[in-house]
């Protein structure tokens, strides 16, 4: 049966060819499609490393000496400006609705800026470098985030670590861990950092705090910022705080009605976002991206399934008389259509050959997988394209394969 | 000419199922290209304010080093008048800030709003085409004297006032007062050369913004180049001014690194820093990939049916051939046959692909890149960016390739068939 089914494929080689390609060029476009939405998409499914539920960010800004509404306060303006950030963050911690706020520098999630920074880390072996971006953040930042401990420790231990000036670093497949083999094994180190004379004490290791979820997860360094001193507070710090649960709405109503929250002489408050609407923003290129590659996906399909319906609808009715004969030989309805189908999974199955090749070569000249963990991703984004590939073809080929099935062989030997 | 239309009807009818998968075959093909084309052509295309995108170009960035440091980014109005200033081949040039901010805007004693503001000169006004709903653009004076003056988007008007009719009127940026200057028509936040919500005057860097030893600041340059000179020419100016910098700069141990500003609307398009270059040869490359199998995917499903509809053709062919029809008299008549199917497919492809584009194609395309936000995030192209001449000839040109392909080859075969045997059915 199945030599007879090679010999037909090549007896119509001309029109087979044409379907071979068009099969190739759809598993090769599927499988790049495939390995860069699993790319994309894998990072989506670990641990983010914070809770953004009920969290809120407020930006700090100060007024310009332009303003008419501008207070000089001569020499003291500088030092009086930082007090006011001090009393109005006083005030939104004091705010019925608010459960805990922080000051915050890079410390907030679902925003791009990035800031690298190494840690020389002593006594723990020779050269240990730790990369990471670094965040910071009143102490309070750790229940405001919900920093989640790698050594399971609770999030007010995490605090305690913040309050007591020491380093949190994170997991993450990004860092470099000359000599250790486990992060955790940093706990205790030393290391010399934004201070010359005091070294700072790794305390503590969490999950890593990504930017935003598509984010493959990259070293966190996190330190306090003192709200004591003058030199950490300016107005480019933001506030990130998190309300009592659903109290969401009530802080929003009352943060734009109270002006006194808002405004102490030169400073004041603005754009009170949730993370909801900067998690949205933050992630509306990769969604937008998601989407267009899985919509590619389908418009593929349907563009093989139009094209396997078609050719076989034709293939059918022209040998409705060889199908005849087949069912007076005493072949079933089912034998026809398992050869129909047969016949569509044997083409696929010849074009999967210069298909793989194509995709080698395509990922030698376009370096799709950069790293080695991604060969099974390729090789799961393979096996994905020849599964979906295969449902095409049987939903394709089903159709006419059926109108096959209900050939009655009288009628149509004798139409022959 | 009766008989001919007549034949097609009769095939078309005749065959529903044929015609149907044929016509929606060249629909969803036309409707693919279509949409890679219009959202890609969005950066180019010249529409009011920016009916001067063909000979537009922006003057962007400084990338230095002074030896132990260095830094990229804006540049300084005295760096741009030294790299930019007086180019040959260059009509108008306009200085304004290099990235819109967003700032607190009120009015009165109203709750603040955050709307996003943009800096720019006199000149701007001329190289990009706004409509003024009321009031002015600015003039030389305003820019020269500082003048705390402003010019609001009609929607932001309406936000702020709920109304357009408010020249002469006070806002508060960040707190500081200004007088509105003028109104100008909505604009699309796609063109993202001219789209604020707030124009501010212009003025070169404080002290204070200064930065790279005076290099740098936030200034942009946008020129207008006259009529016949290629944006080449002017890069080829600049690349000189940038060697006669460098010249003095090398004997400091500094040196200032070329990046291909200034940079038209299709370089514009695409995400780059300012200490990198532009690259608009691989984003091309990878469409003409996609329009090739967004062509030859349908093309040989296409050539499939029309094989199969000439294949219950050949007895007719046979007949034509024998009374005197010429091979490419039998070419041309499957040719613009099939072309009635292509073009009735390819006008429905083309009205899906415009409605799709103008309503959804935010949801699969950030227009505003990695980092675009707010206004840009939840903008669509309009009609008036899609509907335009280019547009439609590249459907037409797309439906003549498509039919030239998925006809040519089976028709060209059809067109061979010896008349006796045909007749006779040995061909069937």
């Amino acid at each position: 049966m199945n030599r007879n089914l090679l010999t037909q494929i090549k007896n119509e080689w001309r029109d087979n060819l044409w379907l071979v390609i068009e099969l190739m060029v759809v598993s090769v476009a599927v499988w790049v499609l495939a390995l860069t939405l699993y790319i994309a998409l894998r990072p989506k499914f670990e641990e983010k490393g914070f809770d953004s539920e009920d969290v809120y960010k407020i930006a700090i800004k100060t007024l310009d000496s332009e303003s008419p509404e501008y207070v000089d306060m001569g020499e003291e303006t500088e030092n009086n400006n930082i007090n006011d950030i001090r009393m109005l963050l006083a005030r939104i911690r004091k705010s019925p609705y608010v459960e805990v706020a922080a000051l915050s520098c890079n410390a907030l999630p679902y925003q791009s800026s990035f800031s690298g920074n190494e840690l020389k880390v002593q006594g723990k072996g020779d050269s240990v470098i730790y990369h990471g971006n670094l965040r910071m953040g009143s102490p309070e930042i750790a229940r405001v985030l919900r920093l989640k401990s790698r050594e399971g420790l609770s999030v007010e231990k995490i605090e305690e670590i913040l309050r007591r000036g020491e380093i949190l670093v994170s997991n993450g497949e990004v860092y470099a861990l000359s000599g250790l083999d486990d992060v955790k094994d940093l706990v205790g180190g030393t290391v010399m950092f934004m201070d010359t004379v005091n070294p700072k004490r790794i305390g503590g290791v969490i999950e890593s705090v990504k930017r935003n979820e598509y984010e493959v997860k990259y070293g966190t360094i996190f330190m306090a910022l003192d709200e004591n001193d003058n030199n950490k507070i300016n107005n480019s710090r933001e506030i990130g705080l998190r309300v009592k649960p659903g109290m969401g709405k009530k802080f929003e109503e009352e943060f734009n009605s109270s002006a006194d929250m808002r405004r102490l002489r030169n400073v004041y408050l603005t754009e009170l976002t949730d993370m909801a609407t900067a998690k949205k923003l933050s992630h509306n290129y990769t969604e937008n991206q998601v989407r267009l590659w899985t919509a590619g996906i389908v418009f593929l399909l349907v563009i093989i399934f139009l094209g396997l319906l078609g050719t076989f609808w034709f293939r059918i009715r022209q040998r409705s008389g060889e199908i005849a004969l087949r069912k007076t030989c005493g072949a079933t309805s089912g034998d026809i259509f398992r050869r129909t189908i047969g016949e569509g999974l044997l083409l696929l199955s010849i074009s999967i050959i210069p298909a793989i090749a194509l995709e080698w070569v395509i990922n030698r000249y376009f370096n799709l997988i950069e790293d080695d963990t991604y060969y099974t991703a390729a090789v799961v984004a393979l096996i994905f394209s020849i599964f979906i590939m295969v449902l095409m073809i049987i939903a394709g080929i089903a159709f006419p394969a059926r109108k096959a099935m209900k050939i009655e062989p009288a009628i149509a030997l004798k139409e022959e | 000419m009766n008989n001919y239309i007549k034949q097609i009807w009769y095939e078309l009818h005749h065959q529903p199922m044929v015609t149907i998968t044929s016509i929606l075959g060249t629909a969803f093909a036309i409707f693919l290209i279509m949409a890679v084309f219009m959202t890609s052509s969005l950066s180019t295309v010249a529409v009011a304010p920016e009916s001067n995108r063909p000979r537009l170009l922006a003057g962007q960035n400084i990338h230095i080093s002074m030896g132990d440091y260095g830094g990229s980014g804006g540049m300084s109005n005295s760096t741009a008048q030294k790299l930019y200033g007086n180019l040959k081949g260059i009509e108008k040039i306009s200085y304004a800030g290099d990235w819109p901010e967003n700032r607190d805007v009120s009015v009165k004693d109203g709750d603040c709003v955050s709307m996003l503001i943009k800096n720019v000169d006199n000149v701007f006004w001329e190289i990009f085409d706004f409509k003024f709903i009321s009031g002015k653009p600015f003039d030389k004076d305003v820019i020269d004297s500082r003048l705390k003056r402003v010019i609001l988007s009609e929607s932001s008007a309406k936000k702020l006032f709920g109304n357009t009719d408010v020249v002469g009127n006070e806002i508060k940026i960040n707190h500081i007062p200004y007088v509105v200057q003028g109104v100008t028509a909505n604009t699309s936040p796609l063109l993202q050369e001219s789209y604020a919500n707030i124009y501010l005057p212009y003025a070169s860097e404080s002290e204070d913004d200064l930065w790279l030893e005076g290099f740098g600041g936030n200034t942009q340059v946008y020129m207008l180049m006259e009529e016949g000179v290629t944006d080449k020419d002017i890069r080829d100016q600049v690349i000189s001014r940038y060697a006669t910098l460098n010249s003095t700069l090398k004997k400091e141990g500094k040196e200032a690194f070329y990046h291909q500003s200034p940079y038209t609307a299709e370089a514009l398009g695409v995400e780059y820093g300012s200490n990198t270059d532009p690259d608009i040869e691989s984003p091309r490359r990878m469409r003409y990939a996609v329009y090739f199998v967004l062509l030859l995917l349908p093309a040989i499903n296409l050539s499939s049916m029309t094989r199969s509809r000439l294949r219950r053709r050949v007895a007719e062919i046979g007949v034509r051939r024998a009374y005197g029809a010429t091979k490419w008299g039998i070419l041309n008549r499957f040719l613009s046959e099939n072309l009635v199917l292509t073009l009735i497919g390819g006008v429905i492809g083309l009205i899906l692909c415009i409605i799709f584009v103008a309503f959804f194609s935010n949801l699969f395309i950030s227009y505003g890149g990695t980092f675009g936000e707010g206004d840009i995030l939840g903008a669509n192209p309009t009609f008036r960016m899609m509907l335009n001449f280019k547009t439609f000839g590249i459907a037409l040109l797309l439906c003549l390739i498509l039919n030239l392909i998925s006809t040519g080859m089976p028709a060209w075969r059809a067109s061979r068939i010896n008349p006796a045997e045909a007749i006779s059915g040995k061909n069937d």
